[in-house]
């Protein structure tokens, strides 16, 4: 009985110190690893804050005013002027469009020509859908990767 | 043996081995005496063994309960280890990360200033190989060292020798490049300004302080960095940016605006500042010319500290400002209940008092109302006006509208704008200071006093950091006498001498000055002037305060060369007010129809 008890303390003693000495390597090793995340957080703070100021930099007002002009032909941007702030009155409605009868879908509804810009339509376009599905062409497949190499 | 334990322990008498009685006693009836010697002794060891026994016994006890008390600390502290939360150790590194200078942001958290990881360079010419090719690497690197000199510095025999504060990437990498092991970069953090030159005067300026090969001192050196410094420094606020109440686009766009005008009149130098009336927020503040803050100039060591472009003719710049001061003189009177806006006052020319002669820019006939003497711009009928003042209560006003002592804003260089005044502040003082001559100020000084004058009547101290509410200050003129002065500013651009600052639904009102420039050895320059506008608008319901400065501005209207603020600096205010109103989103609406005092008592 006595040496049971003995053997079973001993290897109670045995089993909680590999577990303790398991734990402290544990320990270290999150420590280390928290060490380098922390390295990484501060080398990724820098990299935020020179993309902030770069951010900045590139949006300053002068740069942006100096890109409004050089693109002024496609965008069409100008100061802010007082004429510019408007009512909502001065906010047309939307055109009403004819909703489908009870059972109908909407294709016989929405022709092309209606709703479309003329000058963006194709020349010598008499109505009727925009694009033909029978001319679509689905693309070919890619070839599979074969042995590790591209055919 | 079993005697009281409490009694004091006598030392028990040693009892003698062979007593010498009981030997005699055996020996007559033949026994062996060495028995009774043998028999003693066996005693005495049994008390001693009992003796050693209890004592080994408290000792274990005690030895047992300090183990118990030891592992019993230890569980506890497992136990409450293992059911606490887990924490991330705080370890040296993160002090590393943060502990920078904080930045400073506009209202809008825009950045107008932070930080950026750089490199010095040094070099240790103990350690380097071939110093002539390192001088001449590094002299084709960085166009601005000059080979020989280098060269000569690392051969001085030093151990240590600072070349560079920063450098780009670029150039680190060249500096790789060269392959001298002699040449050490050191860490550091820059101060930059994205914005360049869009709000100079009110940052300032940061330089190196301290320096060291881990980490040098950033020190503001003017401006808000300056004034800010310890706050900023203060690794409590690092990651709280300074908000300021400036806000980049108006600033952006009164620059623009401001140096268009500059342009158009030729002056010399131009400021502008536009303030919130309720809150004394600052919006935009600019003093042309100017600097880029990361490219600091140094400061001028010959000529004129006001020619240079550090300098900020907006708040260190004090000048006489004209006729804008004539409103403070007609809105105590009104207030004082001397004069109603449409009481007459007399303006016959020319104003005599003693040597001196007070003209008009213009004969105006004998009398004008109080609203036209505003409007016409009339020094004599002010001259008058304050003479029913006097000197005491028109100094007493003037300083509880904050004109006598340097403005309290935010900038280092704050103090240094403090308003010049005459030394004796008698009468002819009193009528020439109504006219804005005799007191200098500077243009900031006038943004806050027209703001406290006409947003209803409380001091506002103006300020540059961004606030949460309106300030609540003292009273200094009536809800009434602001909203009189308020229609008497709306009638100058209406039909006075501002009719250029009309901007159609922003109803501006504004006082003009166009004051002679003082000669530096007494007297006044003939052609040179500074033109200002001071206003407000709505003019119904005042939100804003701008304030426009051109110095010795010019043009040439109509065939005739013409130098007055209603030439100069309105035309740049009107644009300025057009430009920025609808940025700060003030919305153009139609004026109501007036309705005070003045316009009942003239119908």
């Amino acid at each position: 009985m006595k040496t049971f008890l003995g053997l079973l303390i001993g290897c109670v003693v045995l089993l909680t110190g590999f577990w303790a000495y398991q734990e402290n390597y544990r320990t270290r090793q999150t420590i280390s690893d928290l060490r380098s995340l922390q390295r990484e957080i501060g080398a990724l703070r820098g990299e935020l804050a020179v993309l902030e100021v770069e951010w900045a930099y590139l949006n300053r007002p002068e740069r942006l005013r100096a890109l409004a002009d050089l693109n002024f032909e496609t965008l069409q941007l100008i100061p802010m002027r007082p004429e510019h702030f408007g009512v909502i009155d001065q906010i047309a409605f939307a055109p009403q469009l004819p909703m489908p009868e009870e059972g109908e879908g909407f294709e016989g509804l929405l022709d092309p020509a209606e709703l479309l810009d003329p000058q963006l339509l194709p020349a010598g376009y008499e109505g009727g859908p925009l694009i033909d599905m029978a001319d679509v062409v689905a693309p070919e497949p890619v070839p599979d990767a074969q042995d590790g190499q591209f055919p | 043996m079993f005697s009281d334990p409490n009694a004091p322990k006598a030392p028990e008498p040693r009892r003698p081995l062979r007593p010498l009685a009981a030997i005699l006693r055996a020996r007559e009836r033949g026994e062996n005496p060495d028995l009774i010697e043998k028999e003693n002794l066996h005693a005495r060891h049994e008390r001693m063994r009992d003796a050693a026994q209890g004592r080994a016994e408290s000792r274990l006890l005690v030895l047992g309960l300090f183990f118990v008390l030891a592992f019993g600390t230890v569980a506890v502290r497992m136990g409450s280890l293992a059911s606490a939360p887990p924490a991330e150790p705080r370890l040296a590194s993160g002090a590393v990360i943060s502990g920078s200078r904080a930045d400073i942001t506009d209202r809008e958290g825009r950045v107008l200033a932070t930080n950026l990881e750089t490199r010095a360079l040094y070099a240790h010419p103990h350690e380097m190989v071939d110093i002539p090719r390192a001088a001449r690497e590094l002299a084709r690197i960085f166009p601005e060292m000059d080979q020989e000199r280098v060269e000569k510095r690392l051969l001085s025999g030093r151990k240590f020798i600072w070349l560079r504060k920063t450098l780009s990437p670029e150039q680190v990498q060249m500096v790789h490049e060269v392959g001298e092991p002699g040449l050490l970069f050191a860490a550091r953090q820059m101060r930059v300004y994205p914005n360049g030159p869009l709000a100079a005067h009110i940052l300032g300026g940061a330089s190196f302080g301290d320096e060291g090969v881990r980490a040098a001192e950033v020190i503001g050196v003017a401006g808000v960095e300056r004034a800010f410094d310890g706050q900023l420094r203060d690794p409590k606020h690092t990651g709280k940016p300074l908000a300021l109440s400036i806000d980049v686009k108006v600033q952006a766009t009164m620059r623009e605006v401001l140096a268009g005008g500059m342009t158009m009149f030729d002056a010399k130098g131009a400021s502008a500042v536009i303030m919130d009336v309720h809150t004394g927020e600052i919006l935009a503040m600019s003093s042309l010319p100017d600097f880029d803050p990361n490219d600091r100039p140094p400061l001028p060591s010959s000529g004129d500290q006001a020619d240079s472009p550090l300098f900020n003719r907006a708040v260190q710049g004090v000048y006489e400002l004209g006729s804008v001061f004539k409103i403070f003189a007609m809105a105590q009177a009104l207030e004082e209940r001397l004069l109603l806006p449409q009481t007459m006052v007399n303006t016959t020319q020319p104003l005599t008092w003693g040597k001196f002669r007070i003209r008009d820019f213009k004969d105006y006939g004998p009398q004008l109302s109080a609203v036209d003497v505003i409007v016409k711009s009339s020094n004599t009928g002010t001259a008058r006006v304050a003479q029913l003042i006097g000197a005491q209560r028109q100094k007493a006003f003037l300083g509880d509208l904050g004109f006598l002592e340097a403005t309290p804003v935010e900038l280092f260089e704050a103090p240094s704008g403090r308003p010049l005044l005459p030394k004796k502040w008698g009468e002819i003082q009193t009528m020439t200071i109504s006219y804005g001559h005799g007191l200098s100020t500077s243009p900031l000084h006038l943004a806050a006093g027209y703001a406290s004058l006409l947003n209803g009547g409380t001091k506002v101290t103006p300020t540059l950091l961004k606030q949460s509410g309106r300030q609540l200050g003292p009273r200094v003129v009536s809800q009434e006498t602001s909203h009189a002065a308020r229609d008497m500013l709306r009638q100058v651009v209406v039909r006075g001498t501002a009719t250029f600052g009309e901007v159609p639904g922003y109803g501006v009102g504004g006082k003009t000055g166009t004051a002679d420039k003082p000669k530096p050895n007494g007297g006044y320059y003939k052609k040179k002037v500074l033109a200002t506008f001071a206003s407000v608008y709505p003019a119904h319901d005042p939100k804003y305060a701008v304030v426009v400065t051109l110095d010795e501005g010019k043009t040439k209207i109509l065939g005739k060369e013409r130098r007055t603020a209603g030439w100069i600096a309105v035309p740049v205010a009107a644009e300025l007010i057009r430009r920025t109103a609808p940025l700060l989103g003030v919305r153009p609406e139609i004026e109501p129809e007036v309705a005070t005092e003045l316009v009942q008592a003239r119908r």
